[in-house]
Formats: C-alpha cells, structure tokens, sequence
C-alpha cells in the first residue's frame, strides 16, 4: 500500500500536464480524463484509510524519504510524504470531494471556450493540495502552498475579460503574499532554531530547544499564523475571498471553501506541538476566530449576490475552525473542516446549479430568484438538506461539528469565544435560511424571459449534488460525543497527543465547570439544547421574513437603516483598506490620516509608494545618454573611495 | 629631484583629463581618443611603479626588481595592444553611428532609455 | 643574463584551443565555401563546443598554476569552463533561430560568440591580473561588435555604441586600478599577492584605491548599481541572441573575475577582506534595490529582463559578499541557475515571433498559451525560476544565497534581498499572466520555431527543474571545487 503514496498527487499532475501540454490531442476529453485521475487518487487515498482504521491503535505514521531533495550543509531536506491520521482525513476529503466537483464540472463547463484551460488548472491545483497535505517538512507544505495560491490566482482570474474577474485576481494574489511573508519568516526562524524542516525532527528538536510560552516560539507561531490568516482568510486579510468567487462555481467549491482555504487550519493542525507551546498564539487564534465568525456572518445576513453570501459564510465558518484551534479543540477543528467541505461545496455546487439555470457566470441578485423550488426539485431538495446542516440541527453534520466546537471553547475556559460563537451561530442559520427561502420559497420575481429558460440541471450535476447531501446528512455520524461514540476523535488522537504531552498548559480549566453540580456530560446536553434552540429561533425569523411577511425586511430595513448600511457595505473595510492603500497617497495624507494607515496595515502602503517613486524617478535617471551614464560610474567609483576610505 | 609621486601626479592629470573627455565631450572620436588617454595614464604609472618602486632604494638592482620589471612591461605591452584592438572596433562603431546619423555626436544615440 | 623559457603545457589549454580553432573554421568557411548552409555552419560549432565541453571534464585539475604563474587549471576552472561551453552551445542555438529571419553575417555571428567564449574561459583559468585582463578585453571585444552585429536596425547601432564607449571607459578604471595594486605590491601575480597579504595583512591608501578602480572596472561587467546604466540599454538594442551572451556569459565570467580577484582563500586579496568588503556590500544593496525597482515598471520584455539580470547579480553580490565557502558555493550554483533561466527567457523572445518580427512587448506574449503551449509553459518555468518559486533552481539559488548573507550576518542585506524578492514576483507573473489569460489584440499568429531553439528551450526548461528538484547534481561538484580551493 504504502509504496503507491507517490501516485495520490502524480496522478492528477500527469492529468493537468497532458491538458497543458497536448490541449489538442485531449480536447473534449480533458475533463474525463481530469475526474479519471482523481478517482484514482481517491481509490489508493481510501485503500490508505482502510488499512489505517483495520490498524487501530497500531496504526504507525508513515514517513518515506523519497530522495534528498535539498542536502547541503546543516540543511537536509527530504522529498518524501508523511502520512498520518491527520494527512489521511485531509487527503480524503481531498480527493472525495475534488471527484464530485470534477465530475460536476464537467457539465457546468461545458461547451465553455475555456474548457481545457480550466481541467488544466483544476488537476493542477489538486496536484499541489496533495502536495500540502502530504508533504513531510515545511519546505514541501509551504510549495504546495504556493502552488494551490497560484492556481487559485488564475482560477479566479478565469473569465479574464472582465476587469472585475482579473481585479479580483490581482487582490488575492497581493494579499496572500503578505501572509506568505509572515510563514516564510517563521520558517525561517524555525530553522534557525530547529536546525530541521521537517515535520518528525521539528516535533523531536521543539520542546528542548523552546520553552513552552517564551518569547521565541509565540514570535514564530505568531508568524506561522499571519500565513494561515492571509490563505485561510481571516480577519484582516479575509478581503480577497469574496472577490474570489468571480471564479467559475466549481472553483469557489473545491477552492474557496473545501480545501485550499482550510490549508490554515491544516498547518497550524500539523504544527500542532508547536502551537500548543504558545498559550499567547492560541489565545489570538481563538480570538481572531471567533471575531471572523461572528464578523463575516453579520456581512452574510444582508448581502444580495448569493455566492457573496455562501463566500462570507466560508469566512465565518473557517472562524469557528480557528476559534476551536484556539481552543485547543484541534480535533474538532478538524471534524468541522470536516462536515463543513461536504455541506459547503453542496451549496457552492446548488448555487451553481441555480446559476447555470439563469445562464451567468458568477453572480444572481437572490431578490430576482424566489419559488425555484418548481423548476429545480433536485438542486432545491440538496440545497435545504445542506442549509440545515450547516445551521446545526441535528441529527445532520453540522450540527455535531459545530456544537463540539462550542462546547470544547467553554470547557476550555474560553466563554466570551463560545459566547461569539453562538452569536455567529444565530447568524448563520439566519442568513443560510434567508438565501435558501429567497432562492426557492414564494414566487418567482425575475422576468418572463428568466422565467421561461429555467429548467433542472442535468444529471451529471445533480447527482454530485445528492452525493454531496447525502454525506452532509451523514458524516457527523462519525463523531457523535453526546450519545457516546467518539470513533473519529479516538482515530485522529494519536496525532495531537505528543504536542499535549510537550506543551505548556495552554488553556485553563472553566472554572464554572469545575464547581458546578451538574455532571459535565449533563451540561454538554444542556448547551446542545442552546445551540439548536438559538438555531431553531433562526430560521423561524427567517421564515416569518422572508416568506410570511414578505414586506417585513423592507421596514426593518427602513427602521434600522444605518446598521444595514453598514452591513450591506461589508463594514466599509474594502473602503478603509481602498482609503489606507491608495486614497490617502493622492490626497497628501494628515497626521491622523498617516496613524490610520500605520494602524490597518503598517508601512505596505508606503512601501508601495516609495517603489513606485523610486521605479519612476529611475526611469528619469535613464536618460539615454551616454555621457550621463558615465557619470554615474564616476559617481559610483568617487561613492566607493568613499565608503573605502571611511573603513580605512 | 624627479621621483615616483611626479610622475604619478603626471599620470593622475592624464587620466582625470580622460575622464572628463569622455564626460564633456560629444564627438565620438574625441571620446575614444580621452579613453585612450585612460589607459595610457595606467601605463604611465606601471612604468613609474617599476622605475621607482615604492619600497626599496629604487632603481633595478636585484633579481625582484627584474621580475618586477618584466612583469609590469608585460602589463604595458599588453595593455597597448588592447587599446589598439579597442580603436579597432571602436572605429567600427562610429563608422556604423556615422552611417545610421551621419553624424558622430553621441547624444544623438538615445533612442534607448527609461 | 639567462632567459628562462617557462613550460608549455598545451594540452592543458586544450579546451581552449579547441573553441578557437572551431571559431576560425567557422569564419574561414565563409571565405571558401560559397553559400554556406546556416545549418552547417551551428552543427560545426556544436560539435566544437561538444568536443571542448568533454575535453574540459576529461582534464585534471591541478592547483598549481601553468604558463609562468600565468593560469591555473584548477577544478574551479575546469567546471567553468563547461557551465561557460554549455552557455555558448545554447546561445548559438538560439542565434540560429534568429539567423533565419536575419540571415546576414550568419558565420561571424557563430564566430564571435565562440571568441567571447574563450575570453570567459581564460577570466576562469587567470591566475594573474593580466590574463585576467586579457581575458576581460577577449570577451568584450566580440561582444561589442555582436551588439552591433544588426546593422540596418538603429538600435543595435545605439547599443552597440554605449556598450562599447561605458565599456571602454571602465577599462580604463580597471587597468589604472591593476597599476596601483602592481605599485604596491609589484606583482600582478594573485598567487604571489595573496601569500605575501596572507603573511602580514595590512593595505596602504593606495592599494585601497586600487581595489575601488577595479571594482569599478569589474562592476561593470556584472552591472552592479550604478555602474549598470548601460545595460538596459544595451539589452534591449542588441540583437537578442547576442543580449542572451552578454546577460549570461559576460555577467558569470565578471563574477569569476571578482572571485579570482577578491576571495579565494590565499591566493587573493581576501586576507583584506576587510578593506574591500563594505564596498560590494554597498553596491550589492543598491543594486538590488535599482534592479528590482526598474523592473517593476518596464512594459518591454527585453528592458524588463536587462532591469531583472541587474537585480539577480545585486543577489550574487550578496552571497559574494559574504566571503565565506557557502557563499561561494551558493553563487556559483546561482550562476548555473541564472543561466539557464536567462537564455532560456530569451530565447522566449526570439521564438515567440510574428509574422518575422520577434516579440518585442511584454504583451506581445498574449495568447502564447493557447498556439504554443510549450513555449508558453517554458516561459512560465523561466520566469517562476527567476522569481524563485519553490520546485525550480531559482529557488534552492536564492535559499543559499540569502543562507550565506545571514551566516555571514548581513541581516539587513537579506532582508532587503528577501524583500526585493517578493517584489519581483509581481513583473515575473505578469508575463505569465499575459501569456495564460490575455488574449492577442490582433490575430496574427505565432511563427514556427526552429528545432535548434526548442532544443534550447528544452534543455533550459529541464535542467531548472531538474536543479530545483535535485539540487545536488551540481551541488555535490561544486562542493569538490570549493573544497580543493
């Protein structure tokens, strides 16, 4: 078994190098040959967990050395793969997931001009996705990384005649490389110290080289978490995923909020050992989490676009992943991460499904949608199914994922993360039932024409959709807590029990808990209570909106107008980043003007002026002539006698 | 007494004055000929350097100073032979901006900047 | 008085001898064959560069200097030589793609880059200032005339004439600067100067100002800040094959020369290191900065890459700054890299053309993708190596040269390094992106390209990859060259 890891990720780069390579010779089979390889990836990703889970507690990490890949001096830096319970849950969800959209994809894009571009594409970002979960050092992790950023760059950039599309591009490209910065330098750092890269001497060399809580190791995990903020979208660098979604569907499902957006959540969940060392860092990843979570979803309850919804609802979601991590809750990070790949990419791939019944690319004003559940039974009935997942009612898989979240944050003393939580809980059963009544319930209010053209997907996209539905309902079977099984937490134990072993106390005990008279299993009970109940709340609100009183959101908007305002506006962030970067350089900025740019994101914006200034006074300075340059090799040989004899 | 640091002034003056030739000067050929006056300049040193070394008691007395010697009037033939093959080429060039302009002002070559 | 006839080993100059009897036959058909077929004359030069390239790995390298103390065949030398002859070979397979469209002086063309070629290799071998010299003059000399070798077109006559009037003037800084350091130490032998420095290390104002005038001289070859004016000029004008020479093989044989120069342990000036260190470390700061900064803006493919070669030898720079063995392990392995990348990019250039005319504009590459997918991923390969993407040799380059700038403490350089970096992601992307997303304003479509160049392309494309993925095919020999120095 094992000596077939290294086909997982070939496979689906074999695909994307046939369809780079030789478009003609695969023409319209590209997309079968691209779900081909995928399905092979998923076949030996399952035959992998099989052999894991009839291993049990033997279950040993495999780690193989393929070649030394950099080996110079201190540096040794393998190629190889290391695949544990982690590694193996990530290349799951992966590859399961990846085959369903593929095979979507394949009749949403079809007859699109771009068809062997986008299997170009596609096959290439799983390539480096595969790469990203299975890689056994920094190094290898951190190319993958950059791998899915620049596919993702140019999938978003896809319908690249539209200036909103190739903007939207640009803005996840600069945005993610200032979260890049920060993983590079805390690689950098953690050689330093380390002297190793990968994963198994990085875990051996941390607890005696760091102490746990120093300054060392907050710094350089701190830097590791800038990178996850920058791909994982989080506050303040979320900006660039609801751009994204100027992608075609199956982009924003695989990419935008299955996996590549959940690389964070994965690095920080491998890095784990370290992470645990840093009771500061966690603090800020649990706190920046939940504030996103709760952030995000209020954007969400009053957007129009409904992508741009489902896009905030990612944001939020991937909070509540940090808010656990933050917790200490790796596992259930882990499990949400989870659950929300399956019920996600369903309503990706639904809203896709609605999309292509309007005939657009990217966008539908969910106020000229309303009463499709006529014309489209199929998208309508996975749609709902995956809005009550993701809303937390049980027995379906949100609810499980989502709730052991809450209840790790309280048991870990962390109340105000699990008070932001169920906040944003409320929120999200809101605004997920408010797009679902505003798609499907009432009657339709576009126009005839609109009206006329509507009509169900095709099979090859509604039966992904079912699949997708069918896991939604079913996954969070896996880890049921509060009935007593505990399946996928025992399996993905082994992996965060060395860092607990080695790491500082990281959270404290609750102190409520610890006094209280009722047995922790009875309160566990009692704040699943409160989550379906804050839920149930929700969507019946959502209900008497949007289908009871249709004329009610018009006079709530009426009567808190400044609050929408700010909503349907995301905050004015675009606008205060737009003020910060590029206003304030026009305007010749005040003092007050200057401490708001520092205090948003310090020195970029000034940096990016100065190049500027500098490349185009450079531009000056090259006049042409001849005799001027040999000025400036005056000018340098006088500058160097200088600098020469000042050392002398 | 004549000694090392005239001529080493001597050959200062000769190579600044080449330098700036080759700043102020517009005619190609002009510029050519200062950059001649540059390498000259370095020739004149290296003979001096060899006539009168800095340490010792000057002149070529011993079997260092011989080698010393060779070595620095090999440094000058070779120099001289590189300054010809440059007027060689460079004559070439100016031919070619001649051709192209017909004229051989150097500032008329700036097509190419930014 | 007893005239001491020093010893000949010409075979050990084989290599040497071998590219200039090619070059000469090369020319020399000309005069007696009638029409001689272009495809004879690149197959000639091959075979040569082929026969010298096995020749240069079949000798053994001695430390001990030849020809009078003249030159050394030390295995330093000997693994230049073949990074220089497998430049020459790529370079005058992409010349033959460009003699097609301009079929003119098509033997002299192959001739002058053979010449160059062995300039560089005699720069590799110097263990005097004056090969050292010489050397420097026999790889000028052909390259100023192959700037200019496009005589109807302006530009190639106003390149050509910059690059010759800045490069005779560096000249002469570089000489008066050999006087002065012959002054003091009355030698131009390195071996020499290095032990007697290495015995008592102390530097007088003259030798410091010595070591300014040739690092003017030298940092003009390499185009360091701000002694690099000429070469965006220069880059963009040349001919491109000839622009691929002079970015490449003059820039690697400028850092040899440096090496040679300043910091191979005893038998240089490195027992002053620190004298002559704050000054590259000064320049190398600048340049990376100038580099980056000029590239940012440029919408002219060529002017773009001549703005990103100034900013890659501001990296080399600082590695060699360092003066430490990784240092000079992490620029030679760079120059590697940086050569395949760079002929490779231009070779880009000369194979993406249309309707005759070579591209020109960075977005004359729009489309590329779509007609000639392997250029189009070729090029992307280039450009991602050249940004320093994780999978290419670009990247495992730059690692160590940011590496040997933090052992050696320069903090601040590899942070300016690191920074730059990121910066130039941006104008190495955008010609990706041009050449994947934009489509072509006018329809006309993209020219065949000949078999020699694709070879080329190949062989660049391949070998970065196969660098990035297994760095220690050329790690582990430049290690044996760094370690028997």
């Amino acid at each position: 078994m094992n000596a077939y890891f290294w086909l997982i990720p070939i496979l689906p780069g074999l695909a994307a190098a046939l369809n780079g390579l030789a478009p003609k010779a695969t023409g319209r089979m590209a997309g079968h040959l691209a779900v081909l390889a995928m399905l092979g990836s998923l076949a030996i990703s399952s035959m992998a967990l099989f052999a894991a889970l009839t291993a049990g507690h033997a279950f040993q990490p495999i780690d193989i050395d393929y070649f030394t890949w950099i080996g110079v001096g201190g540096l040794n830096i393998p190629f190889g793969v290391y695949v544990d319970q982690l590694s193996l849950v990530m290349m799951m969800v992966v590859s399961f997931v990846g085959s369903v959209i593929f095979i979507y994809a394949t009749g949403y894009m079809h007859g699109d001009p771009g068809y062997v571009r986008f299997f170009t594409y596609l096959p290439l970002f799983t390539f480096f996705m595969f790469l990203l979960v299975m890689g056994n050092s920094l190094p290898l992790l951190f190319v993958g990384w950059e791998g899915v950023g620049l596919c993702s760059y140019l999938l978003i950039g896809y319908f690249y005649d539209r200036d909103y599309a190739a903007a939207a591009g640009m803005k996840a490209f600069i945005v993610n490389r200032i979260g890049d910065f920060g993983f590079l330098l805390g690689m950098l750092l953690l050689f330093w110290y380390t002297g190793s890269l990968k994963f198994t001497g990085l875990f051996e060399a941390a607890p005696g080289v760091f102490t746990a809580g120093g300054a060392v190791i907050t710094v350089i995990t701190l830097l590791l978490f800038v990178g996850a903020t920058g791909k994982s979208a989080q506050l303040p660098l979320y900006v660039w995923l609801p751009d994204a979604m100027a992608g075609p569907t199956p982009v924003s499902a695989l990419i935008h909020a299955a996996t590549m957006v959940t690389a964070g959540i994965y690095m920080i969940a491998r890095l784990n050992p370290l992470f645990s060392m840093a009771p500061v860092t966690l603090l800020v990843v649990g706190t920046i989490g939940g504030l996103t979570a709760l952030f995000a979803a209020s954007i969400a309850l009053v957007q129009r676009d409904s992508k741009k919804i489902l896009a905030y609802s990612t944001v939020s979601q991937l909070g509540y992943m940090f808010l656990a991590l933050g917790s200490g809750a790796y596992i259930a990070a882990i499990f949400h991460l989870m659950t929300h790949a399956f019920f996600k990419a369903c309503l990706f791939l639904g809203a896709g499904s609605v999309l292509h019944a309007f005939h657009r690319d990217t966008d539908v004003d969910v106020f000229e949608a309303g009463g499709l559940r006529k014309y489209m039974p199929y998208t309508r009935a996975t749609f709902l199914i995956a809005t009550i997942a993701i809303s937390g009612i049980p027995p379906l898989a949100g609810f499980w994922s989502k709730d052991e979240i809450l209840w790790e944050a309280f048991a870990a003393g962390r109340v105000f993360l699990w008070f932001l939580g169920i906040l944003a809980a409320f929120c999200t059963a809101f605004y997920m039932f408010r797009l679902y009544n505003l798609l499907f319930s009432g009657e339709f209010r576009g126009t005839e024409d609109q009206r006329h053209h509507l009509h169900e997907s095709p099979a090859v996209m509604w039966l992904p959709l079912a699949v997708l539905a069918a896991f939604s309902i079913c996954i969070g079977c896996v880890n049921m807590p509060l009935l007593g099984y505990t399946g996928f937490h025992d399996f993905l134990h082994p992996v965060f029990a060395h860092g607990a072993a080695h790491g500082a106390e990281a959270v404290e005990e609750n102190a409520f808990l610890a006094s209280s008279f009722l047995s922790e299993h009875m309160l566990e009970w009692i704040f699943a209570g409160i989550s379906v109940v804050v839920a149930v709340v929700a969507i019946l609100f959502a209900r008497v909106f949007y289908v009871w009183f249709p004329n009610m959101p018009e006079r709530m908007r009426e009567a808190f107008s400044s609050i929408h305002t700010i909503l349907f506006n995301k905050y004015y962030v675009d606008e205060m980043y737009h003020a910060g970067f590029i206003q304030t350089y026009f305007n010749g900025c005040g003092a007050a003007n200057w401490f708001d740019n520092r205090v948003i994101i310090a020195g970029l914006n000034g940096l990016a002026n100065t190049v500027r200034g500098l490349a185009d006074r450079l531009r000056r300075i090259q006049t042409g002539l001849a005799p001027h340059y040999a000025l400036g090799t005056l000018a340098g040989m006088v500058f160097l006698v200088v600098v020469f004899l000042l050392c002398y | 007494m004549i000694g090392l640091y005239h001529f080493l002034i001597l050959s200062g003056v000769l190579f600044s004055l080449g330098v700036l030739g080759v700043l102020l000067r517009r005619n190609a050929l002009v510029v050519l000929m200062a950059v001649e006056l540059m390498l000259n300049a370095a020739n004149l040193a290296v003979v001096a350097f060899v006539r009168y070394p800095m340490f010792g008691d000057g002149g070529i007395v011993n079997a260092q100073d011989y080698a010393a010697m060779t070595n620095g009037m090999t440094l000058v033939f070779l120099v001289m032979t590189v300054a010809a093959a440059e007027v060689g080429v460079g004559l070439a060039i100016v031919i070619n901006l001649y051709r192209q302009k017909k004229s051989v002002n150097i500032e008329e070559a700036n097509a190419l900047k930014g | 008085m007893q005239i001491q006839v020093p010893e000949i080993s010409l075979w050990q100059v084989l290599p040497e001898l071998i590219v200039l009897a090619t070059a000469v036959g090369v020319l020399a058909s000309d005069l007696f064959v009638k029409s001689v077929q272009r495809v004879n004359v690149t197959l000639t030069a091959t075979l040569g560069l082929l026969i010298a390239f096995f020749t240069a790995r079949s000798l053994e390298a001695s430390a001990t200097p030849i020809f009078a103390g003249m030159v050394v065949r030390d295995s330093l030398s000997i693994l230049l030589d073949q990074i220089f002859l497998a430049g020459a070979m790529l370079v005058t397979w992409i010349g033959h793609e460009y003699a097609r469209r301009n079929p003119r002086q098509f033997p002299e063309f192959t001739a002058l880059v053979l010449f160059a070629t062995i300039g560089m290799m005699v720069i590799a071998m110097s263990a005097d200032l004056i090969p050292l010299f010489v050397g420097i003059e026999l790889l000028s000399l052909p390259l100023f005339v192959l700037a200019g070798s496009d005589k109807d077109r302006l530009a190639s006559g106003e390149a050509s004439l910059k690059y010759f009037l800045l490069g005779a003037f560096s000249t002469g800084f570089l000489v008066y600067g050999i006087a002065f350091i012959f002054g003091v130490t009355r030698t131009t032998n390195l071996t020499v100067i290095g032990q007697s420095l290495a015995a008592h290390a102390e530097a007088t104002p003259l030798l410091v100002l010595g070591f300014a005038l040739l690092l003017v001289g030298l940092g003009f070859k390499i185009s360091l800040a701000p002694f690099h004016m000429w070469a965006p000029d220069v880059y963009q004008g040349a001919p491109t094959p000839a622009t691929a020479w002079i970015a490449t093989g003059s820039k690697i044989a400028g850092f040899v020369a440096l090496m040679r120069v300043f910091t191979l342990p005893d038998v240089s000036f490195a027992a002053l290191s620190d004298y002559w260190t704050p000054g590259i470390w000064w320049l190398a700061l600048i340049t990376m900065i100038i580099g980056n900064a000029g590239a940012l803006m440029q919408s002219d493919l060529k002017r773009m890459l001549a703005y990103s070669s100034i900013a890659h030898g501001g990296y080399l720079a600082m590695a060699f700054t360092s003066g430490t063995r990784i240092g000079a392990e992490a620029t030679l392995f760079y120059m590697a890299a940086y050569l395949l990348m760079t002929v490779g990019a231009f070779g880009v250039a000369i194979a993406a053309s249309r309707s005759g005319q070579e591209c020109e504009k960075i977005a004359d590459l729009s489309g590329l993708a779509r007609q000639r997918p392997w250029l189009a991923f070729a090029m992307s390969i280039f450009m991602l190596s050249l940004a320093g993407m994780p999978g290419t040799a670009g990247f495992v380059g730059k690692l160590w040269l940011f590496g040997a700038a933090v052992q050696a403490q320069y903090y601040s350089l590899a942070l300016i390094g690191v920074l730059t970096t990121l910066l130039s992601f941006y104008y190495y992307l955008r010609v990706i992106v041009y050449m994947y997303v934009h489509e072509p304003d006018d329809r006309l479509l993209f020219n065949r390209y000949s078999f020699s160049n694709g070879l080329a392309l190949t062989v660049c494309a391949v070998g970065l990859v196969g660098l990035g993925v297994f760095p220690n095919l050329l790690w582990s020999t430049i290690r044996l060259c760094t370690g028997a120095v």
